[in-house]
């Protein structure tokens, strides 16, 4: 008697240790891209993404002497990598499809506008104009993989972070693997226990606090809005995401713009794109089934597409909280096209 | 008594608590934050009924001068805040009961010194990890200060009598 | 004996007894586990990690001189760089109110409160 129970407990054990991932998971945080680039899953997995965002960051960031970006602005006559002409080519064809709201080749407006230095400040009108026609002027050859003048300058952070996740997710196997670059994410496989990936949507006017809860499977997602750089002066708040038109930060209605998609570049364009385009222009992205869009207007109000599954929190819900007019509420709208 | 007396007893005294100090360190004992069994604190309680606060508080600072030289800054950190702030709950609790009625309960004080001294070490981690969440240890470093408070307590009182039928 | 001093008196011995007391009900009170998943948070200086205690495995830090272990909804500190090793031998924790501390490494470990626990954070 006593043998079969142990036979049945025994064979009780063996069945239980098959579920779940057998490797075991790992975390790792590393800075590079200008953000604190966070990978969660197996440990050849978790090194594999590091070592691919550290070399792509090093062929990326313009002001590394050693990247690529940095030959190309500054005429020199270096070889370039295959991933950098990749990224590149990507980024016009998007430009192309979506409209020019998005470019690589804005590099000077960046420039001019320093957020990153201790005193930030308004540039004067006449820097301004001559940026512009530099911007407007600037050929380009993807053959050569240069400029043909002094005109133009690239930079790459409205791109490079859906790039590399995309080059990450070429490599990764079928293990689940999370890898967090702050705005742009990588969901990866399936979750252990089952079940969707959740994902919360930082609040773009707190950022220690949470909009809501996102459920679902693998994907790429990119956010523009909350956490990008921004200054103060004069009382006006002047964001790190440019009009192109004017070369001024934009002006938009929009907070937070959340794209979920199957491209991680796509969904890094799109998530800069839409947000400078307002709502206005939501709606054709709205409509689009490839796309999951999280958008939230200056006005608090949240437009989903009807393909996502989100919640909103609980302290931002006004009908949980019983106060509608109460600050730090959002409305959440499922978006219809009229 | 004379000044050189004084100091030749206050050199054994810190020796003495120095080393009492080493050798509790030496026994593992399993709860959070480095919490010993407070044996060196029985001889700053006989320099504070027999010498007085001051004394007693030199001790404790020069003892913990011992542990910065051994076991280095934060160890030493947690041990003057510790001995500092018991020596001046049990000095407090000793002027207070001095006057009163009821003389000192020599119970009550180490208990008192066994409790602020794991408080104060915990304040100090506090600070050196700059976060409260070492705060949620505060129950069981309370509940081992009283039991390391009984059993310095009950020593000391057989030194106290050791000491007081010797005295002329 | 002198006669200033006394052992113990009764009414020191209520207080002792009831700090006593209190501090065991204390304990009882913040472990209460509550049964939905929790997240740790992992603190060294400015650095601030959180980490989801449904999920087991091994998990560094850059910046952070030690490894955690989730295991069972619970976490603990290995393969610290601290002479004393207490924070080791603290073992696992899993309700919110217990933590792991290494003074030496400036870490903290505390489990933080009820509440959905996510994958990720985007924004």
């Amino acid at each position: 008697m006593r043998i079969k129970l142990l036979a049945v407990v025994a064979i009780c054990c063996i069945a239980l240790t098959g579920c779940g991932s057998d490797a075991p998971q790992t975390q790792r945080t590393v800075f590079v891209m200008d953000t604190a680039a966070s990978v969660k899953g197996t440990a050849s997995d978790v090194d594999l993404a590091v070592d691919t965002l550290t070399y792509l960051g090093g062929l990326f960031d313009r002001y590394d002497k050693k990247s690529d970006i940095y030959s190309i602005n500054n005429r020199l006559d270096a070889a370039i990598s295959d991933y950098t002409a990749e990224l590149i080519e990507q980024s016009v064809q998007l430009s192309e499809i979506y409209g020019g709201n998005v470019s690589i080749f804005a590099g000077d407006i960046t420039d001019v506008w320093n957020i990153g230095s201790d005193e930030p400040a308004v540039p004067s009108e006449e820097t301004l104009l001559n940026v512009l026609k530099s911007f407007r002027n600037a050929a380009f050859s993807l053959d050569t993989m240069s400029f043909a003048d002094e005109n133009g300058s690239i930079d790459v952070g409205s791109v490079a972070k859906g790039y590399a996740l995309d080059k990450i997710a070429e490599r990764l196997g079928n293990e689940c693997c999370i890898v967090s670059m702050t705005s742009s994410v990588l969901l990866h496989g399936k979750k252990p226990n089952g079940g969707k990936f959740s994902v919360s949507i930082r609040d773009p006017s707190d950022g220690e606090k949470s909009l809501g809860t996102l459920h679902t499977e693998e994907c790429f997602l990119s956010t523009s809005g909350g956490s990008e750089r921004f200054f103060e002066v004069g009382g006006k708040r002047y964001i790190h995401i440019f009009d192109l038109s004017n070369g001024m930060p934009c002006e938009t209605d929009l907070t937070s713009v959340t794209v979920i998609c199957d491209s991680g570049i796509l969904s890094d364009f799109l998530s800069t794109l839409i947000f400078i385009e307002g709502t206005d222009s939501l709606g054709k992205y709205m409509e689009d089934p490839q796309l999951g869009i999280i958008a939230v207007t200056d006005q608090n109000t949240i437009y989903i597409s009807e393909n996502v599954d989100f919640s909103l929190a609980e302290d931002c819900d006004p009908s949980r909280a019983g106060d509608p007019s109460r600050a730090g509420s959002y409305k959440l709208e499922v978006w219809k096209n009229e | 008594m004379k000044k050189s007396r004084y100091i030749a007893v206050m050199g054994l005294m810190l020796a003495l608590a120095s080393a009492l100090q080493f050798l509790e360190s030496l026994i593992p004992i399993p709860l959070p934050l480095g919490v010993k069994a407070g044996i060196s604190s029985i001889v700053v309680m006989v320099v504070l009924v027999k010498f007085g606060f001051i004394s007693a508080m030199t001790i404790a600072v020069l003892k913990s001068c011992f542990v910065l030289i051994t076991r280095g800054m934060s160890a030493f950190c947690m041990s003057v805040s510790g001995g500092v702030l018991s020596v001046a709950v049990m000095g407090a609790f000793l002027a207070v009961s001095r006057k009163s009625e009821n003389g000192t309960g020599i119970l009550l004080m180490s208990v008192l010194g066994g409790i602020f001294h794991n408080i104060g070490q915990l304040a100090a981690a506090s600070v050196f990890t700059g976060s409260i969440v070492t705060f949620s240890y505060l129950p069981v470093l309370v509940i081992a200060g009283v039991v390391s408070g009984i059993f310095t307590g009950t020593v000391f009182r057989l030194i106290m009598l050791y000491l007081y039928n010797a005295d002329s | 004996m002198n006669k200033k001093f006394h052992m113990i008196k009764p009414f020191e011995a209520v207080i002792i007894g009831s700090v006593l007391f209190g501090s065991i009900a204390a304990i009882f009170i913040m472990n209460r586990a509550d049964s939905s998943s929790r997240t740790a948070v992992i603190r060294c200086g400015d650095v601030r990690h959180e980490l989801a205690l449904d999920e087991d495995g091994l998990f560094r830090f850059d910046g952070i001189d030690a490894e955690f272990e989730v295991k069972n909804g619970k976490i603990r500190l290995i393969k610290a760089s601290c002479p004393d090793k207490i924070c080791e031998k603290t073992g696992y924790i899993g309700s919110s109110g217990q933590s792991i501390v290494c003074i030496p490494n400036k870490i903290t470990v505390a489990v933080a409160g009820s509440g959905e626990s996510v994958d990720v954070t985007v924004g």
